[in-house]
């Protein structure tokens, strides 16, 4: 993650006129994009080593499975959306 | 190392670069020209630019056709769908549903490889970070249409401003092929790189300012051609993750305007153009909610190309996250 922050620095650094406000977006767009991916990784390993490995029957597995997954893409969506809307009214 | 697999991305970087001009003379003279809204003096700009990547990435597969055929066949089908469903679109200007059923249709190909050809496409078992493969069973089989129908429509839905198709999708393109590198599947070094050097020959003449429009035909190409490769390669968690601006930017849109609606029946727009071509966002609460909206909203007014250099950094930030991912593949397996 360290590398990654570096990267980001070096390419807002080379753009002289990048305002404070382009480079606070430029953060919390990053920040939705790695936490969307922190909460797909966390979604399977729930997935995996919970309802794979402690519920038999598979259509409940399935059913549980997919409840898990669209649950976590609702979370990350609707926080998301709220911070931007909350934004929108600010302004 | 074959000779062809050097050969083909060399072959499909050649013929994007010289197919687009005849391409964009061709479009000139039939009349599909599109208007340039985002520039103060609203240039005519001829679409249809996508013609030559669809081109050159059928042209180049086929050079490597002997050496991987159930692979590249399938590649080249659902490319070739999402293609003419493009191609339709611009012609026709089909509505939101229809679009969308049809690009579920180009997974067909991948559907029928997978069941009669299962050692040359292996569907059912994605492996993942931390977790190695998985036994999606089921959910894997009612996703897989999506792997299609979602990166053509997502790529096409952010395709609003010069040079984008061809650097977020080149950009991710590029991270799929350090992917297949990493996780030594030779199919998919060979098939991104020959999307990657289409799309790279066709960037000069769509950069900002842009000589040429994709049209809705270059997007839902390059959406299956994404789509698929990283299907047959196994990078299926790869793929959401290197197109997740996209795929954000899709999410916000449907679920702002209530369902999947057509762009150009959208009455609020998200975003106001300056008279001096300044981009700002619309603050009418009815207005749909696009990835150029939230920025604009958080960093304030934005020129074209500001707004460009946001998308496309974003875009390097996901194929970081899509590369470490791989790297967390190789450690799980």
């Amino acid at each position: 993650m360290v590398s990654y922050a570096v990267v980001t620095l070096i390419a807002l650094k080379g753009d002289k006129r990048m305002k404070r406000s382009r480079v606070y977006s430029l953060i919390f767009l990053i920040a939705v994009l790695t936490y969307a991916w922190v909460m797909m990784i966390f979604s399977l390993i729930l997935v995996e080593t919970v309802i794979m490995k402690w519920i038999g029957n598979s259509t409940i597995r399935t059913i549980l499975g997919i409840g898990v997954y669209v649950t976590f893409l609702a979370i990350w969506y609707f926080s998301v959306k709220r911070s931007i809307e909350r934004k929108i009214r600010q302004v | 190392m074959n000779l062809f697999i050097v050969l083909a991305p060399v072959i499909s970087f050649i013929l994007s670069y010289t197919f687009t001009p005849l391409v964009m003379k061709l479009s000139t003279s039939k009349g599909f020209v599109g208007i340039d809204i985002h520039k103060p003096d609203k240039p005519e700009v001829p679409t249809l630019g996508g013609i030559a990547i669809t081109l050159a990435v059928t042209l180049s597969s086929l050079l490597v056709l002997h050496l991987y055929p159930v692979q590249v066949t399938t590649f080249l089908s659902t490319v070739i769908i999402g293609a003419l469903t493009g191609l339709i679109d611009d012609f026709k200007q089909l509505s939101g549903y229809p679009k969308m059923l049809i690009t579920v249709v180009a997974s067909l190909p991948l559907i029928v490889s997978g069941y009669l050809f299962p050692n040359e496409i292996k569907l059912g078992r994605p492996i993942v970070p931390v977790l190695g493969k998985l036994r999606l069973t089921i959910v894997y089989w009612l996703l897989l249409p999506l792997a299609i129908a979602v990166p053509s429509n997502a790529v096409n839905m952010l395709e609003v401003f010069n040079g984008i198709m061809p650097m977020t999708c080149g950009v991710a393109s590029a991270s799929l092929l350090i992917s297949s590198i990493i996780l030594n599947s030779e199919v998919g070094i060979v098939l991104s790189s020959i999307l990657l050097a289409s799309l790279l020959g066709y960037l000069p003449y769509n950069k900002y300012p842009a000589k040429v429009f994709s049209g809705n035909v270059g997007s839902y190409a390059v959406g299956t051609a994404i789509g698929a490769l990283s299907i047959i390669s196994g990078l299926e968690f790869e793929l959401v993750v290197v197109l997740l601006p996209h795929i954000f930017n899709a999410l916000l849109v449907i679920l702002s305007v209530g369902g999947i609606k057509e762009r150009r029946r959208i009455r609020i727009r998200p975003i106001i153009v300056e008279a001096n071509g300044t981009l700002r966002a619309n603050n009418d609460v009815r207005a749909p909610l696009t990835l150029t909206r939230a920025i604009l909203v958080l960093a304030g007014p934005l020129t074209e190309l500001e707004v460009i250099k946001i998308i496309t950094v974003l875009e390097i930030w996901s194929a970081m996250l899509s590369l470490l991912s791989s790297l967390l593949k190789v450690i799980s397996v």
